[in-house]
């Protein structure tokens, strides 16, 4: 009996050790768990609409052969993995709604990928943590999630506009993750033009060395004036790009006839303007680990506010 | 102590001699290798008609006069004969890869692809092949986005050069200069990462060659218009995104040089491109030129959702640079001819 309880002993140890492992490699993959949702997230039907055939899966390594460049695009927001599906009515035919759940690496990365394409006078609607509705697509996203449904027919019926928010409710259902606004996008001022606030991983107005920022358009400094906030790792790396930036400005193939780099005193650690040939207006400005600037702009004095009203809500 | 001289002298004969067969063998191979290299030297080149003739022709239309108006873009260039002789194989490579239809803007608008084969079949042409390596089936692509339809009743044809036996290897940075315009050091991207690239036969054969991309957003070159467009014939895609994407366009299009551009912006994909569906808007607009550079740079004002503008496409920049055409669309001479007009 002893025997028999010392053994049970030593097997709930062991037990409760492997438990506890399993419960630290989980906390840190959290991939497992994810994978499940992509895939089984798009249901066989809904209503009269059947998937063709199984969902298929599209990785890091394949994703070219499905969306061709866009690959690169996606893979910029920490591309996981993409479950595609199509769509027909009954399950037969060529006639289809296809469906793309694209996991990337964060809600801030699916936000920003989602926002970088959304349409501003598109009509939304409430599925996952934003969605919005043209002629022949609907896409949301939610958590880490970005989804895709489009209408991918000849001369598709009005059947095929309704079954859109239809697919788009139900593969929301099966998603999890948060429906809130990543906090990075706090740090725009008010008064951009509503559904143009995104988040950029890249290549912020053109430049390599300009990335991980948030961007939209003020039409108060012009009407495609747009303001960019960058957060760099430190002040020094800050002031490098800002620096960059400066030289690029500096460069005769940028500089609009007759315009040169000036001081615009009063805005951050240092700020600068400048007409550019191609993108107008620019007011840049450096604080702290943050580069803040408008390009495209109209109204200088305008953009100065601007980007002073962004300086000051950095931290 | 002779012998084992001797020993040691026959083993140095012997690498020597191995190595310097294998050294000339590496060298046949890639003497070989080189004189397999196509280079598409029966393409004409781009020419204007006179001095005055403009860089860039703009003519706005509407959906009745699509065909029209590229018909009147060509003309004011010195018509279709100053880019087409009798006789002549020619390649046209329109955007027509995606199962979209024509209103949905992923792919040449069908009127605009129709008159520009007719022009070509008018003019004389033995023969014309229009060519676009497709992603969707190609089959259901060509069918949705109206390219058969196009093409029907003319004598062109239709090909996906989706097998790499219809290509041949090109060495691209036998034509990307060492230097810039501004003076710097250039290494092409294909050959710093050794890139192997491949272009359809049909292309190295044509006599002209001519680009009819629609006007496109696209979320990793930023926008896909003539440049981008040759991208659609190679058969190496992968390698362009892995390594460098806008320095491979640029030297592609240093390798390629068409005869013709003709560019539809009767609609463009403002969102989601390549493929889309995304947010169209209709300039209704088709525009003609032989400078990819100045023609895709003129064109980022169409791209309004985004707000494009060329210092901020990475291979306009670069093609600049290697002197493959005018990004600064102040130094153009542009017609542009407001609509709607008819031919």
């Amino acid at each position: 009996m002893s025997f028999r309880f010392k053994v049970s002993k030593l097997w709930i140890a062991r037990s409760l050790t492997l438990l506890v492992a399993n419960c630290a490699i989980l906390s840190r993959v959290s991939i497992p768990v994810a994978k499940a949702d992509t895939k089984s997230s798009i249901p066989a039907s809904v209503g009269i609409w059947k998937t063709t055939k199984a969902p298929f899966i599209y990785k890091q390594g394949d994703l070219e052969n499905h969306v061709d460049g866009e690959a690169q695009a996606f893979k910029q927001y920490d591309f996981r993995e993409c479950a595609y599906a199509e769509f027909a009515q009954g399950g037969k035919g060529n006639q289809f709604i296809t469906v793309d759940v694209f996991q990337m690496g964060s809600p801030l990365d699916a936000f920003g990928y989602y926002a970088g394409q959304r349409n501003a006078h598109a009509k939304y609607l409430k599925i996952g943590a934003e969605a919005y509705q043209e002629k022949t697509a609907l896409n949301f996203w939610k958590g880490a999630y970005y989804v895709r449904i489009a209408i991918t027919a000849m001369n598709p019926t009005p059947a095929f506009q309704q079954a859109l928010p239809q697919i788009a409710q139900a593969v929301a259902a099966k998603l999890s993750g948060s429906s809130a606004t990543p906090p990075m996008l706090n740090m725009l001022p008010p008064g951009f033009s509503p559904k143009t606030d995104k988040y950029q991983r890249s290549d912020i107005a053109g430049q390599v060395f300009l990335k991980n920022g948030v961007v939209a358009k003020y039409p108060s400094a012009g009407s495609m004036a747009e303001l960019f906030i960058i957060q760099v790792a430190s002040p020094a790396a800050c002031k490098d790009a800002f620096n960059k930036y400066k030289t690029y400005l500096s460069d005769p193939k940028t500089l609009a006839v007759g315009s040169k780099v000036a001081p615009v005193p009063g805005i951050g650690d240092q700020a600068i303007e400048v007409k550019t040939k191609f993108s107008g207006e620019i007011v840049a400005a450096v604080k702290g680990k943050y580069l803040i600037a408008i390009r495209k702009a109209k109204d200088k004095n305008a953009a100065a506010a601007l980007v002073k009203a962004a300086v000051a809500r950095t931290k | 102590m002779a012998d084992e001289e001797h020993k040691i002298s026959r083993r140095k004969v012997l690498e020597v001699a191995g190595g310097t067969a294998v050294l000339g063998g590496v060298y046949g191979l890639s003497f070989f290798k080189n004189q397999d290299f196509a280079k598409p030297t029966k393409i004409r080149s781009a020419t204007k008609a006179s001095l005055t003739t403009p860089d860039i022709v703009c003519v706005e239309g509407n959906p009745q006069t699509y065909g029209d108006i590229t018909e009147r873009a060509i003309n004011e260039l010195g018509g279709i004969e100053m880019f087409v002789k009798k006789g002549d194989k020619v390649v046209i490579t329109p955007n027509m890869g995606w199962m979209r239809t024509p209103e949905q803007a992923a792919a040449t608008h069908p009127d605009v692809l129709r008159r520009l084969v007719q022009l070509c079949q008018r003019a004389g042409a033995s023969r014309i092949t229009c060519i676009d390596y497709t992603l969707d089936d190609w089959k259901m692509a060509f069918e949705i986005c109206g390219a058969n339809g196009a093409v029907k009743g003319t004598m062109a044809s239709l090909i996906s050069p989706d097998s790499a036996n219809m290509h041949k290897d090109v060495d691209i940075p036998s034509a990307v200069p060492k230097v810039t315009t501004d003076g710097k050091a250039y290494d092409a991207r294909h050959h710093f990462n050794q890139i192997e690239q491949k272009i359809p036969r049909d292309i190295i054969e044509a006599d002209c060659f001519i680009v009819n991309p629609v006007v496109k957003d696209h979320e990793a070159a930023v926008i896909t218009i003539a440049m981008k467009k040759l991208m659609g014939c190679i058969w190496n895609r992968k390698d362009y995104h892995r390594y460098g994407l806008h320095d491979c366009i640029a030297e592609l299009n240093m390798f390629i040089k068409p005869t013709l551009i003709v560019t539809d912006a009767t609609r463009a994909l403002q969102t989601r491109g390549p493929k889309g569906p995304g947010e169209v808007t209709t300039p209704h607009k088709v525009l003609a030129g032989i400078d990819p550079v100045a023609l895709d740079s003129y064109c980022c004002q169409f791209l309004t959702v985004k707000g494009v503008t060329p210092d901020a496409v990475n291979h306009l920049v670069l093609a600049n640079s290697l002197g493959r055409g005018q990004i600064d669309t102040s130094q153009l001479n542009i017609k542009e001819i407001a609509g709607p007009v008819g031919s």
